[in-house]
């Protein structure tokens, strides 16, 4: 081989570690592995972290909570141990039958009897004042929690009161953190499948058959626990169409229901020049569930809260929301206060052009709330879609 | 010697012998880079363990920190809330110095609390190791960004994200 040739070894050597050099630069330079990268421990280093996070909540939580207390017993304290009860939807009414004088609610009334003695009627019964209290406290921390930027559900804490004022907050549902994913980024959630057991409700067209004397077994006291299915249901919390703070729970049936208005009123808004900043954006939803799926239990918080059977439904399987195939929705961004009656006469046609597999009407309204709408065969959407009406009592 | 082995059959051929060797060579080189680089690569995976690991230390001191007790039954994050509301925060640091030079995982560092309504642009500093923020309530219901910063504090300047 003659010396040229050994030339060209050498620079195909050179050329040959420069490309090493370049390409370890390369690996570990330029390609440098993020600092959450794949590296031994990871997992466990981001459950430990997860850890510190949760406690982060908690003290929010807990903070919350004593400026809550402490707001609720000023805000009572200034209207006299009354509080103003606010409906889900937005409206208001006194607690006081009285009434209030000069603005100040009245403890007491007097009356002449017909001895024309004055007898002294309290208007004031302090056995509901812890009641009151638990109520302040619900509406102060709810706003805390509706504030923090990560979803915490609101409306999620059984009280109890003990001594004078101390609360004990039990919470219905867990928080809920994703180890695995990174919390500073802002990923909207996607809705999943879950099964969710729905207690029969008591058929109220046919009354249940009186079995014979004989039959009835008196030997053992059982517990008669009512009859559940599992039904198939759509967890949509967290996600553009589910308020924030909300539990969002769906029937299948339902959701899909639920997504076919949304497609509409998207078309709608357009249509109707109704600005909205879900049209600037794709992924933006247009509509908000207020309130979907409710268990029991939560129905009875609600009932704790305002027990007005002309607001709010006496805890029972009968519930609609109970069902699973019934929302409270307005537009988003807006609130039932700031919706107007062209927003809702929009919102109603916007659900009720819904239509479902078989061509009917996919979801009725319930004619006393402009926001509470059933579908999939719930008793108020069966007599509805009867009478061929689309909003009913 | 040369023309020997160039004449004798089964031995390599003398110039073929140093191709052979810059190839051998050259592959050396390239076994000796890449083992360099497993070194490298262990060596910065052990980094970002104690850079989680630092991030846990500083989350946990920054959660101790907000339950320091106070008076009146109060807490660290009463008296922050206080005194952000008040926008006095002189006795915050003066306890934040006390707590975090105590602590024994954050010893030989310099630390930093920060509270406002955003967060920290971090590249305007220099040399931060690790830092933690936290959400507290105030009063007025607004949430409020306490932030610890640990690290070598050269702070150029200072700016919401």
């Amino acid at each position: 081989m003659d010396k040229k040739a050994y030339a060209l070894y050498w620079y195909m050597f050179m050329f040959g570690i420069f490309l090493s050099i370049g390409a370890f630069f390369y690996y570990y330079t330029i390609n440098e592995t993020p600092v959450d990268g794949d590296y031994i421990g990871h997992f466990q280093l981001k459950i430990i972290k997860s850890l510190q996070g949760g406690e982060k909540v908690l003290i929010y939580i807990d903070q919350s909570a004593k400026y809550s207390l402490q707001q609720a017993i000023y805000e009572l304290a200034k209207n006299g141990g009354f509080s103003t009860v606010i409906g889900d939807e937005g409206i208001s009414f006194e607690t006081n039958e009285c009434g209030k004088f000069n603005g100040v609610n009245i403890w007491y009334k007097l009356k002449k009897d017909e001895e024309g003695n004055i007898i002294k009627i309290p208007c004031f019964d302090e056995k509901l004042l812890a009641d009151n209290l638990g109520y302040k406290f619900d509406e102060n921390f709810n706003q805390y929690l509706i504030n923090y930027p990560s979803n915490i559900l609101t409306n999620n804490y059984d009280y109890e009161f003990k001594g004078s004022l101390e609360i004990i907050g039990r919470a219905r549902e867990p928080l809920i953190f994703d180890i695995l994913k990174d919390e500073t980024k802002a990923v909207m959630k996607k809705p999943t499948e879950i099964k969710i057991p729905i207690e029969f409700r008591e058929k109220e067209s046919k009354p249940a058959e009186e079995k014979p004397k004989e039959e009835i077994k008196t030997e053992k006291p059982v517990e008669v626990k009512p009859p559940t299915e599992a039904k198939d249901f759509i967890d949509f919390t967290g996600t553009d169409l589910c308020q924030k703070g909300t539990q969002c729970k769906l029937t299948k049936e339902a959701y899909g229901l639920l997504s076919e208005a949304e497609r509409i009123a998207k078309q709608k808004l357009k249509q109707y020049g109704i600005r909205s900043a879900c049209l600037e954006r794709e992924d933006s939803s247009c509509l908000e569930v207020t309130s979907a799926y409710r268990s029991i239990k939560e129905q009875e918080s609600i009932w704790k809260r305002n027990p007005n059977s002309k607001m709010v439904c006496p805890p029972s399987p009968k519930c609609p929301h109970t069902t699973g195939n019934v929302v409270d929705i307005r537009f988003d961004g807006k609130t039932f206060a700031t919706m107007t009656n062209t927003d809702w006469v929009v919102l109603e046609q916007i659900m009720t052009s819904v239509k479902n597999d078989k061509g009917e009407i996919g979801w009725v309204r319930y004619a006393n709330e402009e926001w509470h709408f059933e579908c999939c065969g719930t008793p108020r959407y069966a007599r509805a879609k009867e009478k061929g009406v689309i909003a009913i009592v | 010697m040369y023309k020997m082995f160039k004449a004798k059959k089964g031995f390599v051929a003398s110039d073929e012998l140093w191709g052979l060797l810059i190839v051998t060579l050259f592959f050396v080189i390239l076994l000796l880079v890449f083992s360099v680089g497993k070194v490298l690569g262990l060596w910065k995976s052990q980094k970002q363990v104690e850079a989680s690991l630092q991030d846990f230390t500083a989350d946990y001191n920054l959660n101790q920190f907000l339950s320091i007790p106070m008076e009146e039954n109060k807490n660290m994050a009463d008296l922050i809330n206080e005194r952000y509301l008040k926008n006095d925060d002189r006795k915050i640091s003066e306890i934040a110095q006390q707590f975090f030079r105590d602590s024994y995982t954050l010893k030989g560092l310099d630390y930093d609390i920060i509270i406002g309504e955003k967060s920290i642009n971090y590249v305007d500093f220099v040399n931060i190791f690790t830092s933690s923020e936290i959400l507290i309530p105030l009063t007025t219901k607004e949430p409020v960004i306490v932030e610890l910063i640990v690290g070598e504090m050269r702070i150029i300047t200072v700016g919401p994200k």
